[in-house]
């Protein structure tokens, strides 16, 4: 501190300055711009500035949640999109964007490096499937994209675990009120048949609906006053009515909500295959055919040869007209029972059945050839054998001993494989059947598999029966499933129908948006695609020698001044 | 400051007072009988004026040669010789003590005053100003040197800038000898009034430190004012110290200013010289001294 007599002098050099004292008093020191500007290049090292690349491309995979619950979240998709996108991007020049969907059996939705484009591409798109695990799709991916890549799933619900491959979850949903169709049943009173549907309220408040039920009569599609219905919080209702007579489709419509999948529940009159059976067993066997026919579904006794599908025999045992099952007969008794360790070869007639207890006596035994499918041994001797015709296909179902001495019928095994047998023969029965199915359910048709046979043709039709949209299917590797969005189609082999259906959503887990909520989980970011992307700062020793030249310079000049004038001490 | 200080600045001072002396001589005085020329008439020897003979003046002052150039008797009238009239302000504040060499060249020339007033005959009187405490003193306290611990030992005064001269009771006529710095702001015309009210004469003496007029300052300082409280920092660089000395050339040059419109000799007497030669610097050519 320095005590002088002029102190009212000095202050009288203070000028008035608009930017403030201190700003006056910097203006003219040149070690104190000099020693900022060494700070600022300290600061622009410790910084450690990267240079973008100009080539450096990103590559980006985005999973959009294939459930048919995000179509209630389309616009939230395309706003994420658009927000994401430039984090994916991170640090690179360039982007490639792969836009899939979870369902791995549905196409990518867009490829490219432009957002417009893939914005463009979403609006196309629709979700319809039911639930689904991206794994194999977030797999695929990071395949795709490679180890630096960027994956981001979107979706309405948050995962329970930690997603694989390095992804990061983006989940836009948010609790929605949803009333809808879960399921529908049949019921023949007299001429009358009725359908059945359940409505559930997945919502936690009480919700209320309308309903109407409309169908296709010649040229028209009358329907019926909307009947209201009022539902409480998780509440199932059963609505019901009569099948219009007149009609072969019907339609039940419930009002809009938000998701609009399960509003609509079109409906057919169920025709299912008939398998048409004759019996020709012998007097002491003839109750098990009595039995086949009156236990077992869609078995219609048959007398006419030529539209027979299944013989009931003791005697044939080669199916060559038509399919057989073969109960022989054994006139001899007190034969000792089979000993031995009863084996069942793995076939989808046997699997899972329980033959242990079975007890059979050692009597007839029918030969048997290599060709043939033993499905069922005991020790050395085949129990029961399945044979195919070579030429015609018709398979034949032989028990290779005397069932009625046995205990087989008392086995619940033995009714089992005789229904999956005869379920068998009618799933591979080349017929028309009209059933109710569900969105993207797959289908086994039976059809006519020869080289020079029409293809199938999938046809979608209105309530009125117009066709709205016809698609082939090619012979070979296709799976049939029904169409992804509720309505009626048909299946044809040339003129031949041989499937109608009437498809709905009946997903339940879709429908219900309980759990659906926001929320974000990034992914760690690769340092190393960081460094992929940009590059350093390759002046960084200039910067360093001119930071020490500069810190020199300021020096000398502090120095320099403190040496001339040494402040006067009073 | 001890005593032998005081003296031997004391002695200092009357060596210079032989040498050099307050310009007395060219004020025409009224008052007591002295050595200098006094306004009236008197039995000095310079003359004055002419008047008529009236029975009972002194015959010896008959002018002769117009009583033959007339035949009527005139009388020679002589000047009066009176004693001058001295006011002494020391002006006591921190800032004329704050170091030795100002605190001794003050000293010197308050000794300096009060000496030329003593061996003038004049009739002196002695004032000491603090801020707004006045303190007469007598002479025989100067010259006995008590009068340093009375006037030092006083606490620092309120925080006033410019000297209490309206608490002098000055005497018509008078020599105004000030012993001051100057160093404090203010417009110098009210204390010359007061020093030149009632046909005094001002005479300044200010003495100063080179370290106040050229200091030689660069960087960042904590100044303190030698007469206030407080710490005030200040960044020095060329640019202001440019300011600074222009600004002490301003008020120095406002007081030369001043003191010339009220005929008062103001001389700065450096405090980094003998007292002679800063005397004889700037004090004979102002017109603050003679030599002897």
């Amino acid at each position: 501190m320095e005590i002088i007599s002029t102190l009212f002098l000095l202050k009288q050099t203070q000028r008035e300055s608009s930017s403030g004292r201190k700003f006056e008093n910097l203006r003219g020191s040149i070690p104190l711009w000099l020693q900022l500007l060494a700070v600022i290049l300290v600061t622009w090292l410790l910084v450690q500035p990267r240079y973008v690349k100009a080539k450096s491309t990103q590559r980006i995979a985005i999973i959009l949640d294939s459930s048919a619950s995000m179509s209630v979240f389309k616009q939230q998709i395309t706003t994420s999109l658009i927000q994401e996108i430039p984090r994916l991007t991170g640090a690179a020049a360039n982007i490639e964007i792969w836009l899939m969907e979870s369902d791995t059996t549905k196409p990518k939705i867009y490829q490219g490096t432009s957002t417009r484009e893939m914005i463009a591409a979403l609006d196309q798109w629709n979700a319809n499937s039911g639930a689904t695990d991206p794994s194999n799709t977030l797999r695929i991916a990071r395949s795709l994209v490679g180890k630096e890549g960027a994956i981001t799933y979107i979706t309405d619900t948050p995962l329970d675990s930690t997603p694989p491959y390095n992804t990061s979850i983006l989940a836009i949903g948010s609790h929605v009120p949803n009333c809808g169709i879960t399921g529908v049943s049949f019921e023949q009173r007299g001429e009358d048949l009725i359908w059945k549907a359940l409505v559930k309220n997945y919502s936690d408040s009480a919700q209320q609906r309308t309903w109407y039920l409309e169908y296709s009569q010649k040229d028209q599609t009358p329907r019926t006053k909307d009947r209201s219905l009022n539902l409480k919080a998780g509440q199932i209702v059963t609505i019901q009515g009569v099948f219009p007579n007149e009609a072969e489709r019907c339609q039940i419509t419930l009002s809009d909500d938000a998701f609009l999948l399960d509003n609509t529940l079109p409906l057919v009159r169920p025709l299912p295959k008939p398998l048409h059976v004759n019996s020709s067993l012998p007097e002491k066997l003839r109750s098990i055919g009595t039995r086949i026919l009156s236990s077992f579904p869609n078995l219609t006794e048959e007398l006419e040869t030529n539209r027979l599908d299944l013989q009931l025999t003791s005697t044939d045992t080669t199916p060559i007209n038509h399919h057989l099952i073969v109960f022989p007969e054994d006139r001899s008794t007190s034969r000792p029972y089979l000993t031995g360790n009863i084996v069942a070869p793995k076939n989808a007639l046997t699997d899972g059945l329980n033959w242990q207890t079975l007890l059979i006596r050692d009597n007839i035994s029918l030969p048997y050839s290599e060709a043939d499918t033993i499905l069922l041994w005991q020790g050395e001797r085949p129990l029961i054998i399945l044979r195919q015709d070579p030429v015609e296909k018709h398979k034949a179902l032989i028990f290779n001993f005397d069932i009625s001495q046995s205990n087989a019928l008392k086995q619940p095994s033995t009714a089992v494989l005789l229904l999956r047998f005869c379920e068998q023969l009618r799933h591979d029965k080349i017929a028309l059947e009209t059933r109710i199915t569900e969105t993207d359910e797959p289908l086994q048709i039976a059809h006519n598999k020869e080289a020079n046979s029409p293809l199938l043709t999938i046809r979608s039709h209105s309530l009125s029966g117009e066709t709205l949209d016809t698609t082939t299917v090619q012979r070979y590797g296709s799976d049939i499933t029904a169409p992804s969005q509720p309505g009626f189609f048909s299946i044809t082999q040339g003129e031949t129908t041989l499937f109608t259906s009437a498809t709905y959503f009946a997903d339940t887990r879709e429908a219900d948006f309980s759990l659906c909520q926001s929320d974000q989980i990034y992914a760690a970011t690769a340092a190393s695609a960081e460094d992929r992307h940009t590059r350093e700062d390759h002046y960084w020793r200039i910067w360093g020698f001119l930071i020490l030249a500069i810190l020199t310079v300021s020096w000398w000049f502090t120095s320099t001044k403190s040496k001339e004038s040494r402040p006067v001490s009073t | 400051m001890n005593v032998d200080q005081l003296t031997a600045l004391y002695a200092q001072a009357s060596a210079c007072a032989e040498r050099l002396t307050l310009p007395l001589r060219n004020q025409v005085w009224r008052g007591m009988a002295g050595e200098f020329q006094g306004a009236g008439t008197g039995s000095s020897t310079d003359f004055q004026d002419h008047r008529a003979y009236a029975p009972g003046d002194d015959p010896r002052h008959i002018n002769w040669q117009a009583y033959a150039r007339t035949g009527n008797y005139t009388m020679k009238m002589y000047r009066e010789e009176v004693r001058p009239v001295i006011d002494i302000i020391l002006d006591a504040s921190e800032s004329m003590f704050f170091t030795p060499e100002k605190a001794a060249r003050t000293v010197e020339l308050f000794y300096f005053a009060t000496i030329s007033a003593i061996r003038a005959g004049a009739a002196t009187q002695i004032h000491v100003l603090k801020g707004d405490q006045y303190t007469p003193l007598p002479i025989d306290a100067v010259t006995s040197h008590r009068w340093y611990e009375q006037v030092t030992g006083k606490n620092k005064a309120a925080d006033t800038q410019n000297l209490a001269l309206d608490k002098i009771q000055f005497r018509g006529n008078a020599v105004r000898i000030l012993i001051s710095d100057l160093l404090f702001e203010g417009d110098p015309t009210l204390p010359m009034k007061l020093l030149t009210a009632q046909q005094g004469k001002a005479i300044l003496f200010a003495p100063y430190l080179r370290a106040e007029s050229d200091p030689e300052w660069s960087g960042n300082y904590e100044f303190a004012d030698a007469e206030k409280s407080g710490e005030h920092p200040h960044r020095i660089e060329t640019h202001t110290l440019n300011l600074y000395k222009k600004a002490y050339s301003s008020h120095f040059a406002q007081w030369h200013s001043v003191a010339k419109r009220f005929s008062a000799p103001v001389a700065r007497v450096s405090a980094d010289k003998p007292l002679l030669d800063a005397l004889n610097e700037e004090s004979i050519k102002a017109g603050a001294l003679t030599i002897q």
